[in-house]
């Protein structure tokens, strides 16, 4: 647990990565004269890809300021925690 | 500090975490990469990712829930604030809440087409999609939308009963909603696994296939990408990683056995997937494609769940209800599993932002819709990739 597990585990992500990661974050596997359509909308299919993954930053940034905000209030009211 | 809520009893927690873990990827999934990497050949690193990952990582979650639930978390800010102390350490922990939501965006929609599918089954119109060769248009038309109930898409339809479902569940909190929950469904899925399996063994011919899940050919072994898979599926089917197992753990009595209770959560997760699934799924797709298992695995995910077995059970006798046993028991395995991974962000709404239950259950019904949405309709674009 102390060592075949964390070794374990950056060797498969790493080779994940190395395999597969990378093709899929580069999107190399969609072809780029793909179009789709979105609510009526015409888009490269790589474009709305990369919209999709925008949307998904603006959720992780929305869930970050909750978390900005809950411990914003629990300074407010003297709660012992690390500093906001 | 608030009095947090905990399981009722230490079956509810076991049953509440292994129905997290047993879900679409025993069923969907498993079987896919498993014809993939070498039937029984994947097996083995898949076994050895269980015990060197699977189980170390399992007991560091619950060990992790508890050690929040001390201190009056159950989610990854609270957890890492108390754990570092430095102003950054809760941020990194909202890992631990978008992960599962991201995952709950897409897979509840997912869900929802079990629910139709069941229904599908009982009314006869996937046996005659099916009788009539047109089950790929059928699914495609139902995924895509073009299939309507007066003028709502079906799978609209099915999906906002599916929604309201998880959310009428989790509005009950963790004794009486998800444990609840778990204490009925887990043992009427391994009921209805456990038929369909007795079903598959006495068809004739299953012999070749149960011969390619079970026989392994160690030369595949030297395939980097089946030791990749192998591990990747372990995390994919456990819910490890992603802090579920954590919230889940942060309910856990004082007194509870954590050591126990997880090594039972992950037994109960790996006999569904590799007894039951291992067992009816590939070995029942090769009657209907032979020994050509490429085929079978070229299906992929949802066209070896939705289409390949359909058609399958669709040349055995009582096909209707077979069909509607796969769906429904594949329907609870998805819901056990879409609630826990919807509960982190209701957890950090009422430790962290001191909502009441309800409120939680609607700020986080909102978020998830809004993402479902975007699954749904951006589907066909690629939304998912």
């Amino acid at each position: 647990m102390k060592w075949i597990t964390p070794y374990y585990l950056v060797f498969m992500l790493g080779a994940w990565l190395v395999t597969d990661g990378w093709q899929v974050i580069a999107l190399k596997h969609i072809d780029p004269a793909a179009q789709v359509t979105f609510l009526s909308l015409e888009f490269s299919q790589i474009t709305f890809i990369w919209l999709v993954r925008a949307f998904l930053v603006a959720a992780i940034l929305f869930i970050n300021f909750a978390v900005w905000w809950a411990w914003r209030n629990r300074s407010s009211q003297g709660v012992d925690h690390a500093r906001a | 500090m608030k009095q947090r809520e905990n399981w009722g009893s230490r079956l509810g927690v076991i049953l509440a975490v292994a129905g997290s873990a047993v879900g679409l990827g025993n069923f969907l999934r498993f079987p896919v990469k498993a014809a993939t990497y070498g039937g029984g050949a994947f097996m083995i690193p898949y076994l050895i990712a269980i015990v060197f990952l699977a189980i170390p990582l399992a007991w560091m979650e619950w060990t992790l829930g508890r050690y929040a639930a001390i201190h009056g978390h159950g989610t990854g800010p609270g957890l890492l604030d108390k754990m570092f102390k430095k102003p950054w350490a809760k941020f990194a922990g909202s890992f631990g809440l978008f992960a599962p939501t991201f995952i709950s965006f897409y897979y509840v929609f997912i869900q929802s087409w079990l629910l139709a599918f069941a229904w599908y089954s009982l009314n006869g119109q996937l046996l005659n999609a099916v009788q009539s060769n047109t089950i790929t248009s059928f699914f495609g038309d139902f995924i895509m939308l073009n299939t309507k109930i007066g003028p709502i898409p079906a799978a609209i339809f099915f999906f906002v009963i599916t929604f309201l479902a998880n959310f009428s569940v989790l509005a009950f909190g963790v004794r009486r909603g998800i444990e609840r929950l778990n204490k009925y469904a887990m043992p009427l899925l391994l009921l209805m696994g456990v038929g369909l399996l007795i079903r598959v063994l006495t068809i004739p011919g299953i012999e070749a296939g149960l011969a390619y899940m079970w026989n392994p050919d160690f030369s595949a072994l030297t395939n980097p990408r089946v030791w990749i898979e192998a591990s990747g599926q372990v995390f994919f089917t456990l819910s490890i990683g992603i802090a579920v197992i954590l919230c889940y753990a942060s309910y856990v009595k004082k007194d509870e056995d954590l050591v126990l209770s997880s090594l039972s959560a992950v037994g109960t997760n790996t006999f569904a997937e590799v007894i039951l699934s291992g067992t009816i799924v590939v070995p029942l797709a090769m009657i209907l494609y032979g020994a050509n298992i490429a085929e079978v695995a070229q299906m992929g995910t949802f066209g070896l769940g939705f289409q390949t077995m359909p058609m399958v059970f669709g040349k055995l006798p009582l096909a209707n209800l077979l069909q509607f046993v796969w769906f429904s028991m594949l329907f609870l395995a998805g819901m056990t599993s879409t609630i826990s991974i919807q509960q982190p962000l209701i957890t950090f709404c009422e430790d962290e932002l001191k909502f009441k239950r309800l409120k939680s259950i609607a700020a986080v019904a909102i978020f998830t819709g809004f993402g479902a949405f975007v699954a749904i309709f951006g589907l066909a674009g690629g939304a998912l990739s």
